[in-house]
């Protein structure tokens, strides 16, 4: 039986796999803040919460984490729409 | 380790110049304290002008016709796109005070015109138009991905065999029989020419060889939303508060208003910032009332007091100076890498860079 080579996606905002990680670290973007900014993932709607803890995992996996944080969190916590800031939305 | 150039800082800037003295033979290196595009490059939203102080605009539009070919040239997509750009004015005094200033801008050949209501209308439907009291048009800037931007130039750095030391900060340079000593926590590197494109960081940097860099950090914030399905075709521009109100390639809406002031705090991040963005935001584009905000952070601009960039050999030998870009860096950096490529490899000083010669302060 021929079995197709299965994608794991690590980030489903923007649809980043884990060999697309795997090529990114081996083209020298081995870090969290870089290949954050690289892959595009943690950037998306979610903002980390479902892909943060792969990138770091597979970043210890090669041997590449120097030291144990996240990449810089900023606010929102959550998306947040512009008509609640604007307050046209309540 | 000895190399030929050594270039103190990893934004767009200081790859621009690191690929274009590599790929003319010299052995390069690239020193950044942090990550690539930590500074400037990772901050700014993308705008690609041409609407810049006197000499600089020439430079720009330099700028914006070889942002047409590097991705070509560089072998990766930048996304960057002719957005042209709207400019608005809500108030009479702010139309007043753009009439004056375009005029100024035309005479320099900048091509920016003013936009009859009815034709916003028309070819921007989703603009209020209501509220507006005067619109100008110009419709050859662009908008770029920044870390895009510098990618491209990394790789193209790479494959002309530059290296590039990331975490590396450079705690002391010397100069010594010629030549200077480049020192990171982790090794000292003899060069023989130097170039500081470390933006706000370069003032620090240059008083350790006795030069008085005025660069000066100006605070800003920015934003970006979830994606969406480009309609936002130009860059819209509301010069009197800052505003400015972009649509990437990848969907995104990225924006900024106002300013902080003087700080070199990158951890800002401020609710009234987004409160007055917002207002701003949906009262000239009232559709993106329901779009949501995912993600603010603060951008240092690395201003001079001219307005004018610092791009050229120092009065000490063999070290050359690129910042001062203010927020019209992504405009100019391909122009700068190219020119100040060809000063560092061939001593030819471009009349395009002369103006903005260190030499001036």
């Amino acid at each position: 039986m021929i079995r197709m080579k299965a994608k794991k996606f690590i980030c489903l905002c923007h649809d980043v796999t884990e060999d697309d990680v795997l090529k990114a670290i081996e083209a020298g973007y081995d870090d969290l803040e870089t290949l954050k900014r690289f892959t595009g993932a943690t950037t998306g709607p979610c903002q980390g919460k479902s892909c943060m803890m792969h990138l770091i995992r597979i970043l210890g996996q090669k041997g590449k984490l120097r030291e144990a944080k996240t990449v810089v969190i900023r606010p929102p916590i959550d998306p947040v729409p512009i008509g609640i800031f604007s307050g046209e939305e309540g | 380790m000895k190399v030929d150039v050594a270039v103190v800082g990893g934004g767009a800037l200081g790859l621009s110049i690191a690929y274009n003295v590599a790929k003319r033979g010299l052995k390069t290196m690239v020193f950044e304290a942090n990550y690539l595009g930590f500074g400037s490059t990772g901050r700014d939203i993308g705008l690609v002008r041409e609407r810049v102080v006197d000499d600089v605009a020439k430079l720009a539009l330099m700028g914006l016709k070889m942002h047409d070919k590097l991705p070509d040239k560089l072998g990766v997509n930048t996304l960057f796109r002719r957005s042209g750009c709207l400019i608005v004015a809500l108030e009479e005094e702010e139309a007043k005070a753009l009439e004056e200033k375009y005029k100024a801008y035309k005479r320099m050949g900048v091509q920016c015109d003013p936009l009859r209501l009815e034709e916003v209308k028309k070819r921007f439907p989703y603009v209020n138009v209501e509220r507006l009291k005067a619109c100008y048009y110009d419709k050859r800037e662009g908008l770029v991905h920044p870390l895009a931007l510098l990618w491209a130039y990394f790789e193209a750095f790479k494959k002309v065999g530059g290296a590039l030391r990331k975490q590396a900060k450079v705690k002391s340079l010397k100069v010594e029989g010629g030549s200077f000593r480049v020192a990171t926590d982790a090794e000292t590197v003899e060069a023989r020419k130097v170039v500081i494109a470390a933006g706000v960081y370069s003032s620090e940097l240059a008083k350790q060889v006795g030069l008085t860099v005025p660069v000066e950090p100006l605070a800003r914030e920015a934003l970006v939303t979830e994606p969406m399905k480009p309609f936002l075709g130009p860059v819209i521009e509301r010069p009197s508060n800052g505003f400015l109100l972009g649509q990437t390639m990848r969907g995104e809406f990225i924006g900024t208003i106002g300013s902080l002031g003087r700080s070199y705090d990158l951890s800002l991040s401020s609710y009234s910032f987004l409160k007055e963005f917002s207002r701003q935001a949906v009262e000239i584009v009232p559709a993106l009332s329901g779009l949501k905000i995912l993600r603010q952070w603060t951008w240092i601009c690395d201003t001079t007091p001219d307005g004018k960039p610092l791009i050229g050999e120092t009065s000490v030998n063999g070290l050359y100076l690129a910042c001062g870009c203010h927020d019209y860096g992504l405009s100019i950096i391909p122009a700068i890498g190219e020119l100040l490529g060809r000063l560092i490899v061939g001593g030819e000083v471009d009349p395009l860079i002369k103006p903005f010669s260190p030499a001036r302060f």
